[in-house]
């Protein structure tokens, strides 16, 4: 099959051409880097990996809707060009790494093609319809209506296909227990908890002192409180008023003391 | 029932709000003329979604709403809201984002590994403080549709609840970044233009005569309560607003008036337990521990909750002139729903209603419409937030570890209607209180679950997991059973009067069963990599 989409390719297949593997490290996108490197190895090809550190805020149930699955596999969003540099290593493939640091994904994948002139894009379609393509669109779509480049795309994922490259996906993802076992060893002394804290406290008290304090005028100086100060305008009302610009000053001097105690650190 | 022209300007506002939460998305993922939107989101763009994110029904509808039926007494919601985000900031923002978790669950499982109990506590506060939160969006915008198409409040709220859940199980769709900065603005925009139109039509562009003229009204909430049975009163739909106030104002005389503190919390423990409510409570809610994802580094946590001080802050202080306003404006149709048997529009409707006065047709559209926006963004986020927690924190971790995705999906979407349906009960028998007092009861229980359990094992090295535990289950429990008797209407409960807020109960309860479990228990967790990981000098 591999052998009839070459034929198809403008007569560029074969020794010292170009294939271009977009990945995220989805498990669609494992499945179309292997497909990239079988291809790539059967034609003599050298692979350009291109991933884009996409930047979207989702929440997790739409990541799972996405098919990206298991929580643990977003930690591998970025470092899918990794698990593809890693696979066409062990399959003798040369490759040739490039991430974006921030998306649009489709913008990316067409700017580094544009730069290396390959031969085919390959990608994973994670083979949304309906609803959710309406909803959350579809980088392959994209790529393959801007293209200039002919596009392989392979369809949703088979689990027994990839999972020897999942196995090595898995493996560059650092679980929060291990991340935690690399935090520096600083002495706890160091962490300065007690002051950082007693600094909050200030922070809070600047606030909740003149909070609490309305609360206190209201229920146990009545007369105070409504005793007119400023035109109509009673204690309590300049008070309440007050408070926002109270609450501003606060945040912004607290802020300021952080910075420069981060900085002097 | 309204005009066609406003209906058109909700139905295009809400068009807007779901197309841009689409087009950015695919958007962002398609097209190259938004390589620069791909950047780095910047503190002030977060500044601005987390305030569309948190300015909900209840800051639009209900905090003015509040303050036209009860007076000054009710900025206390405004600046209670707005102190929480101090708390936030001071004790929790920076080592939140430095652990780099976001539910509870997920907080107090990095530090006590392992712990379903931890787990399965953190996902039944989420569940319960959502809920809450959940009903007086559903109650506002029942109350909406009742205003703008004549439903009756039983079917818009069925109806409601029936498009809000297929939205969100359908789609799985969260508005984006950039639709909530959107929103952020729209809703900041719309108070702005009601408080200078009605500043402009109504009061010479003299907020000094908003004080004024409230100084000499008794809030309709309490002349309503007083005049219900007095067959003196007149037809209030036939008076102007003088005419009305002064009719009021006659018979009532001596009574508080709109700038008196104490019409909503009449004594000191009502007062107290509000502000405490209030302010310790937006640490506690799940939906907005959940928006610091969006941040980048952990200075960044406070420049962008410095930014939501700005623009909520200033917000909140336009509530109080459009709210004391209002109350001038509408008071004889304040005091004709309340006599008449509409409490819900009366409760909740001010700012439409205002905004109609004063801006017509148009600015009712724009009011509706921004009203619905914020509901339906505030519940997609809280629903999504709890079927993660309940499928992922829950059921994937204790149930069934071996869940596949789909299965997880599929719990998640039934979580999502099971939580809906729930919702959309209680909120039928809610037709007649505040939005912003429904969700004054949800910042309670979230003040007494959450908040001391985040507080303490942040910054206490000798909490203990069994003190986690006790903190969280002490905080439910109290805060529970004060929130219903609350709404019961039960006067006191084990001796103790209720009050307008569980959290002068259950906050220091929390916190006393926390630290006295801790200091009888030993298993502080893995508290050296945690609070390296805190409180360490990463950005």
């Amino acid at each position: 099959m591999l052998g009839n989409i070459l034929n198809r390719s403008n007569g560029k297949a074969g020794e010292g051409n170009i294939i271009l593997l977009a990945t995220d490290g989805s498990k669609p996108a494992l499945t179309a880097t292997k497909r990239a490197v079988e291809l790539a190895k059967v034609t003599g090809a050298t692979l350009h990996i291109v991933c884009v550190k996409e930047d979207l805020m989702r929440m997790p149930l739409e990541m799972m809707g996405e098919e990206v699955a298991e929580r643990e596999l977003m930690g591998i969003h970025a470092k899918g060009g990794e698990v593809a540099m890693e696979w066409a290593a062990r399959n003798s493939v040369p490759a040739v790494l490039k991430t974006y640091e921030a998306g649009p994904v489709v913008g990316a994948i067409l700017d580094y093609a544009r730069r290396i002139d390959p031969t085919y894009v390959v990608l994973g379609h994670a083979g949304r319809s309906g609803w959710e393509k309406i909803a959350l669109g579809s980088v392959a779509e994209g790529v393959m209506k801007h293209s200039p480049y002919p596009v392989i795309m392979t369809r949703g994922y088979d689990d027994s296909y990839i999972a020897d490259i999942l196995e090595i996906a898995l493996a560059k993802i650092r679980l929060p227990e291990e991340v935690m076992e690399e935090v520096s060893m600083v002495p706890m002394e160091e962490l300065h908890i007690g002051r950082k804290l007693g600094v909050a406290f200030g922070t809070l008290l600047a606030f909740l002192i003149p909070y609490f304090g309305l609360g206190a005028l209201n229920s146990w100086a009545a007369d105070t409180a409504t005793a007119k100060v400023l035109g109509d305008a009673n204690v309590t009302v300049i008070w309440v008023l007050l408070l926002f610009p109270i609450g501003w000053v606060t945040a912004i001097v607290f802020h300021r003391m952080a910075s420069r105690k981060e900085a002097e650190a | 029932m309204t005009s066609v022209i406003t209906l058109l300007i909700v139905v295009a506002l809400i068009a807007v709000s779901l197309g841009v939460a689409v087009y950015t998305r695919r958007s962002a993922r398609t097209s190259s003329e938004f390589y620069v939107a791909g950047q780095n989101i910047s503190w002030l763009q977060n500044a601005l979604a987390l305030t569309g994110d948190y300015l909900s029904a209840a800051s639009f509808l209900g905090v003015a709403g509040a303050i036209a039926i009860f007076g000054i007494d009710k900025t206390w919601d405004g600046l209670g809201y707005f102190g929480g985000y101090i708390v936030l900031l001071a004790l929790l923002a920076v080592p939140l984002r430095k652990v780099g978790k976001y539910t509870t669950s997920e907080i107090l499982t990095t530090r006590f590994k392992g712990s379903r109990s931890l787990r399965f506590g953190g996902m039944m506060g989420a569940v319960v403080i959502s809920t809450f939160y959940v009903v007086p969006q559903i109650v506002g915008a029942g109350a909406l549709l009742q205003l703008l198409l004549g439903w009756n409040f039983t079917f818009s709220v069925l109806v409601i609840g029936v498009l809000v859940i297929a939205y969100v199980t359908t789609g799985g769709m969260r508005a984006t970044t950039y639709n909530q900065i959107i929103q952020g603005l729209v809703l900041w925009g719309a108070m702005f233009i009601i408080m200078i139109l009605m500043l402009g039509s109504v009061f010479g562009f003299n907020p000094g005569d908003v004080l004024a003229q409230a100084d000499n009204m008794v809030p309709p909430k309490l002349a309503s309560v007083l005049l219900a049975n007095d067959p003196s009163v007149p037809d209030f739909t036939t008076l102007t607003a003088d005419q009305a106030i002064a009719f009021v104002s006659g018979k009532l005389t001596g009574q508080n008036t709109a700038l008196t503190p104490g019409t909503f919390a009449p004594n000191w423990m009502n007062t107290m337990a509000l502000a405490a409510g209030l302010v310790f409570g937006t640490a506690g809610l799940p939906h907005v521990l959940t928006r610091y994802y969006t941040v980048r580094k952990p200075k960044d946590a406070r420049t962008s909750t410095i930014g939501v001080l700005l623009m909520i802050g200033t917000f909140y202080i336009m509530t109080v002139f459009v709210g004391l306003g209002a109350m001038y404006v509408l008071y004889p149709d304040l005091m004709g729903y309340f006599l008449g048997g509409k409490s819900s529009i009366a409760q909740n409707m001010a700012v439409p209603l205002l905004a109609e006065h004063t801006g017509g047709e148009i600015m009712l559209g724009v009011a509706i419409g921004g009203a619905f926006c914020a509901i339906l963004s505030t519940v997609a986020g809280l629903l999504i937030t709890i079927g993660t927690t309940v499928s992922h924190d829950f059921y994937k971790e204790v149930i069934n570890k071996t869940a596949s995705d789909r299965r997880e999906v599929l719990v998640a979407k039934l979580a999502i209607v099971a939580m809906g349906i729930m919702a959309v009960g209680i909120s039928l028998g809610m037709a007649d209180q505040n939005v912003s007092y429904l969700v004054t009861l949800a910042f309670g229980m979230a003040a007494s679950i959450f908040f001391p359990v985040l507080f303490m094992s942040i910054w206490w090295k000798r909490y203990t997991r069994e003190g986690a535990l006790a903190t969280m289950i002490a905080g439910l429990i109290v805060s529970v059973v004060f929130v219903v008797a609350t709404l019961a209407e039960v006067e006191s409960v084990l001796g103790l009067p209720v009050l307008v807020n569980p959290a002068l109960y259950s906050l220091p309860a929390a916190i006393v069963t926390g630290v006295v479990v801790s200091l009888l228990t030993k298993d502080v967790g893995d508290v050296e990599n945690f609070m390296r990981k805190a409180h360490g000098n990463t950005e």
